[in-house]
């Protein structure tokens, strides 16, 4: 796979750009249709903001020790090259001579093996946004166990809680609680765990943790030993479980992938896995309510936002087991019982060509319920015509359909796919008033669905036009940017988790086994000749 | 301007070209955010260190202080390289039949050459040591922990145990030097008949050294008494369970202190060992040991070990020994 065929380097929609759409009236199409016009140019620059955003938002985590990311780049192997040592040059398309990267081969194993060069060739592609090329069993195994396994809180004061398998945060999840405010006299007390022991520093502490909703809470101090766990205000039925990893988890999307809905209020979201009729779909999930008072008083309902059909480099759907948010990326590692996957977690962005012929000023639009726009393989869209002219009633309209594999149908007002030459697809409105219409469309391929409906008016010269107003309907599926077949030691896992060192473990049930991976690449100091290499190697060869 | 410039001097070279070059790289520290963090702590990135060992160093700085005290410089040394103080053995007490330690005034002291077990201690010379054991040479049975822990389980008084995932062959010598002696001197006598002491309350077993308690309420604690007190003025003291039962009611103003052992005792270990030209203990396995007339034992001239590290001390620092 070339660096320009990746997943992630297609374009994408920003969630910047619903936010600064949302600032315009309610009732515009701008605002409410993702794929408008208007939100196609404001993605351009939303992507911009939200990359800035995402570094000022892990810059703002750097400021503190305890959780400065551990996984910034910490080191690199440098190989001078001798004086004599000249790089090729080749040409650009536009004709400017540059410098040609050389051939790195590198010892891996005993065998001589070629390395590509980084992306660009800068230190962002080089350690941050590379993918894994290689990934090796770590030949470390640690019997797992719950700190507190799933227990009630009625009987969480007679847990002896258990040895930390991995030292570093706790993840507490709280399941099925009710009760989020006790009023007391005059003070209100909220919902909390206290968790005392020793901190991985080797102090004394204790931490108390406010449970804002039924999820999973990440401590904020790093431990080795926990040595008693109390919760208070919390109902006597709900369950309390604290990890070392967060297995039992759906995990939060980092703060800079917030889901922003049509309506406005930013919430958290969430990404899981389900399975649907055709394999796994990652699935978004964002809370209902955006105002987290509501959320702390128990309206903690989310709805789904999207759901991605996952496929591998095939095309084939896979039945995945569990995956990863790796930290302080968009990437999301996620294994199936003999691989393991790369993907970038985000909405893929549609096909936008079938709109190309769109009206300027078109009197009649089509929406969704709820402007829905994103919908999975098998579901049904129901779009209903929204008069834009009460004036101007069509004396004749008709639906055109481009499906994502590049057939297009008229639609009959049953929902019937006509071929294309049948009678031109019109269908005759009523003279005097205009209901709008209903339609549905099952959703069987994946990728962009185009509705398209055409309207002709006779205007006052007994002229005739038509005009066009389009909708796009999105069945979103994601290749994998890589995938691997995994080591016989780290397939049939049931989880894989990343520990607060930045260490990544598969969890198989019984215990957690440490994988490692490589990311063999190089960059290329044309003007010190000097080559950089992310990994160690007992030798490496250069030629230019 | 200098007097002697060169100018109009060129050089030329020839450089063969290379082709394909055959290298082993070679590691880079590269600075981060984590090198920022240090610089505030003075605390250096160790050469080929990642993310997360320096930053448990770092964190370290906050827990184990650099002072200018033995410790204190051990925990300084040992963090600036990397191989920070650890848990190594812990030594307790051996249990009669009664419930009640068998030593009724324990204590054990870690020193440079020696660990000495004390069944009675006493701070005046009327103390009865247990054992003596020599961890210092190589030639003795106690070099290593592990033969350490042997011989202190043979006292009929202690007992010692290795902290899981310690190295059973380390050197004794890098135990970290220290005692069980506490000293509490700020508790209150509250105005009730039986005093808890504070240590005790958390379940510690601390062993109160009899004789070592005082009371600024004289009239109150008078004459100790080993049962229940009955006349006004008596006390009585349970030592190992940590209470204070008097006859009279104290005015729960009065404080009273005591002195006492921790056990278990956890010793710490440390890579990085301090030694001082002012330690007895030390001194004595570096210069022959004479006895003088008055029968007191001094120092003579360096053994081989002694002169050994004189040698050194006095090759790498430019001070004039005994100056």
């Amino acid at each position: 796979m070339t660096l320009e065929d990746r997943p992630s380097r297609r374009y994408r929609r920003s969630w910047i750009t619903q936010r600064i759409a949302n600032q315009f009236a309610p009732w515009t199409h701008a605002r409410s249709c993702p794929v408008s016009v208007a939100q196609q140019i404001i993605n351009v620059g939303a992507l911009e903001i939200q990359k800035t955003e995402q570094q000022l938002a892990e810059e703002a985590r750097n400021m503190h020790l305890s959780d400065c990311n551990p996984l910034l780049m910490d080191h690199a192997y440098s190989s001078e090259l001798p004086a004599g040592f000249s790089f090729g040059e080749t040409e650009t398309v536009d004709g400017a001579i540059v410098y040609a990267p050389p051939t790195v081969c590198v010892e891996i194993n005993d065998v001589l093996t070629e390395i590509a060069i980084a992306e660009d060739n800068n230190i962002e592609t080089f350690y941050y946004d590379c993918l894994p090329t290689r990934i090796v069993y770590g030949d470390v195994q640690k019997i797992w166990d719950d700190v507190i396994s799933e227990t009630t809180v009625s009987e969480i004061s007679s847990v002896e809680p258990e040895e930390l398998v991995l030292e570093g945060h706790l993840y507490v999840t709280l399941m099925s609680n009710t009760i989020w405010k006790t009023r007391f006299k005059d003070t209100y007390y909220f919902t909390k765990i206290t968790i005392i022991g020793y901190s991985r520093k080797g102090t004394y502490i204790t931490e108390t943790l406010p449970l804002r909703y039924n999820g999973t809470f990440k401590t904020i101090n790093q431990w080795s030993s926990v040595e008693e766990v109390f919760v208070s205000h919390v109902d006597g039925n709900a369950k309390v479980v604290i990890s070392c990893l967060p297995f039992s988890e759906d995990p939060i999307v980092d703060q800079w992938n917030t889901a922003v809905p049509i309506d406005g209020g930013d919430r958290i979201q969430f990404l899981g896995l389900e399975e649907n009729d055709y394999g796994s779909i990652l699935v978004g999930r964002s809370f209902l309510n955006a105002d987290m008072e509501l959320i702390r008083m128990g309206l903690d309902d989310t709805r789904r936002d999207y759901a991605i059909e996952l496929l591998d480099q095939d095309s084939l759907n896979i039945t995945a087991e569990a995956f990863l948010c790796k930290p302080y990326s968009d990437l999301i590692y996620l294994i199936d019982a003999n691989s393991l996957y790369v993907y970038d977690r985000n909405v893929p962005y549609p096909e936008l060509e079938n709109t190309a012929d769109q009206s300027a000023d078109v009197r009649m639009a089509l929406t969704t319920d709820d402007s829905q726009w994103i919908y999975s393989r098998g579901e049904t869209a129901t779009v209903t015509t929204r008069i834009l002219d009460v004036g101007n009633i069509p004396i004749c309209y008709r639906f055109l359909l481009y499906t994502p594999s590049g057939s297009k149908y008229y639609i009959g007002l049953d929902g019937s796919l006509w071929p294309i030459t049948e009678a031109d697809g019109w269908i005759t409105s009523p003279e005097t008033s205009w209901d709008e219409q209903r339609i549905e469309i099952s959703m069987s391929e994946l990728g962009a669905y185009t509705l398209e409906i055409e309207t002709k008016y006779k205007e006052l010269d007994d002229t005739y036009i038509t005009r066009k107003a389009k909708l796009i309907l999105f069945v979103p599926s994601v290749l994998p940017e890589v995938q691997f077949v995994l080591p016989d030691e780290l397939k049939g896992c049931r989880d894989i988790k990343i520990d607060s060192d930045g260490d990544l473990w598969f969890y198989n049930g019984t215990s957690v086994m440490k994988a490692i991976l490589y990311h063999d690449y190089f960059i290329a100091d044309y003007a010190k000749k000097v080559i950089w290499t992310r990994e160690e190697y007992p030798r490496i060869t250069v030629e230019p | 301007m200098s007097e002697y410039s060169i100018a109009g001097i060129s050089f030329a070279f020839t450089v063969t070209s290379v082709g394909k070059v055959e290298l082993v790289p070679e590691r880079q520290n590269i600075v981060n955010r984590f090198d920022e963090h240090g610089d505030l702590l003075t605390l250096d990135r160790l050469p080929e260190e990642g993310n997360a060992s320096f930053r448990q160093r770092m964190l370290d700085v906050t827990v184990n202080r650099g002072s200018p005290t033995y410790e204190g410089f051990i925990n300084n040394l040992a963090r600036e390289l990397g191989l920070s103080k650890f848990k190594a053995i812990t030594i307790d007490l051996v249990l009669g039949s009664d419930g009640e330690p068998l030593a009724t005034n324990p204590r054990v002291d870690i020193l440079a050459s020696e660990v000495i077990l004390y069944k009675e201690w006493n701070s005046s010379e009327d103390y009865e040591i247990d054992k003596t054991i020599n961890i210092y040479d190589l030639g003795t049975d106690c070099y290593y922990l592990s033969d350490l822990i042997n011989e202190i389980n043979t006292s009929e008084y202690f007992t010692a145990s290795l902290v899981s995932g310690v190295r059973p062959n380390l050197l004794s010598t890098c135990l970290v030097r220290g005692n069980t002696h506490r000293r509490e001197d700020q508790e209150v006598a509250w105005a009730d008949q039986q005093t808890r002491l504070k240590d005790t309350e958390w379940g510690t077993r601390p062993r109160t050294h009899e004789g070592s308690f005082w009371f600024s309420e004289k009239n109150v604690f008078v004459t100790e008494v080993a049962g229940e007190p009955e006349n006004p003025g008596e006390y009585s003291i349970d030592y190992y369970n940590g209470y204070l039962v008097s006859y009279d009611i104290p005015s729960g103003t009065g404080r009273f202190g005591y002195t006492y052992g921790e056990f278990p005792y956890t010793v710490y270990a440390s890579l990085v060992q301090l030694y001082s030209l002012q330690d007895e203990n030390f001194t004595k396995k570096l210069f022959a040991q004479e006895v003088l007339e008055s029968g007191e034992e001094v120092n003579a001239l360096p053994n081989a070990e002694g002169s050994e590290i004189i040698h050194q001390l006095y090759k790498d620092t430019k001070v004039f020994w005994g100056a």
